[in-house]
């Protein structure tokens, strides 16, 4: 799946501790996460989205600890 | 010297505005780790910091590798501060209730010297009162709960909330004391609405942060406001 603001591809962010993350501008959260809860992949979404310097709104969705990250990176390459 | 109830009024509006405080804290700390991230990941954002006095140093990606973990402590953390927060309330609205209403206080024995230290009256009642707050601490909230309707002779809470309280006090407990790993502890003081399973990573999203504080938010209004109208009843 594309960033369409960035034009790349949407990356699954995995560091440290905690769980992993996307950002996904918010025009492209709806997608997201129809694809998210058809997989059953446990998520949340923050509740402020970002915009800076005017650039389009992004969105975090969050996964815990035990979600495996390449799989939804798989899932998400996969998707139209 | 101010009334119960204007005491009380004082130590509502006191804590709500810290809670609130705390709130805008999360929120703010939450907002700057975001953009950051939306910096560095979007925006290629390139930055350098050098602690001065450890002589570490990070660049952005060091940084931005950290974020995610920093956002779960800040809801960890803001939680546990919460949570504090209503106790303190709980016990300064007992502590300055039976420091009037003295008749309230348990038969109890207590050291001669506790006694001995004051010099007035006014602190006999208040050393008595802290005695007998210190015997209840370290029971359940429920119990909490029930001594404080016997006092206030109203019960300000109903028992879903109360028990709703009892789960994210247990909560707290376990990130303080367990290393956020849930245990029979837990289960036991949380009981009907526990929500994870023994063995299971008590975490706080900034949804559970957000329910935890409406829930000790109202709870702090709702026992305030009816301590204020059973003070003016009592003529305290």
């Amino acid at each position: 799946m594309e960033d369409s603001q960035t034009r790349e591809r949407i990356v699954v962010h995995d560091e440290g501790t905690a769980g992993p993350y996307l950002m996904v501008p918010v025009s492209q959260l709806k997608g997201v996460v129809d694809l998210l809860e058809k997989s059953r992949i446990v998520f949340w979404v923050d509740q402020d989205a970002i915009s800076v310097d005017g650039e389009p709104e992004i969105s975090v969705v969050n996964f815990g600890r035990g979600v495996d990250p390449k799989g939804i990176q798989r899932l998400l390459d996969n998707a139209a | 010297m101010a009334s119960l109830e204007q005491s009380l009024e004082f130590l509502m509006n006191r804590h709500v505005a810290a809670m609130d405080q705390l709130h805008d804290y999360r929120h703010t700390n939450h907002v700057l780790w975001r953009l950051l991230q939306v910096d560095v990941r979007r925006r290629n954002r390139r930055l350098y910091v050098r602690n001065r006095t450890t002589g570490s140093r990070a660049d952005e990606q060091e940084l931005v590798a950290r974020s995610q973990a920093s956002l779960k402590t800040l809801n960890e953390e803001c939680f546990k501060r919460l949570v504090s927060e209503f106790e303190s309330f709980f016990f300064e609205v007992l502590r300055a209730w039976l420091s009037r209403d003295p008749a309230q206080i348990e038969e109890r024995q207590v050291e001669v010297r506790l006694i001995a230290a004051c010099s007035t009256l006014e602190e006999v009642r208040v050393a008595l009162a802290s005695s007998t707050l210190e015997s209840i601490k370290y029971k359940r909230l429920a119990e909490w709960f029930g001594f404080l309707a016997k006092v206030l002779r109203y019960a300000p809470l109903p028992d879903s909330r109360v028990e709703e309280l009892a789960e994210i006090k247990a909560r707290r407990d376990v990130i303080e004391h367990n290393g956020g790993v849930v245990n029979e502890i837990y289960l036991r003081k949380a009981g009907t609405k526990a929500r994870f399973a023994a063995g299971d990573a008590a975490s706080v999203t900034e949804a559970d942060f957000e329910v935890a504080f409406a829930a000790v938010r109202q709870a702090v209004i709702d026992i305030g406001n009816s301590a204020k109208v059973r003070a003016r009843a009592e003529g305290l």
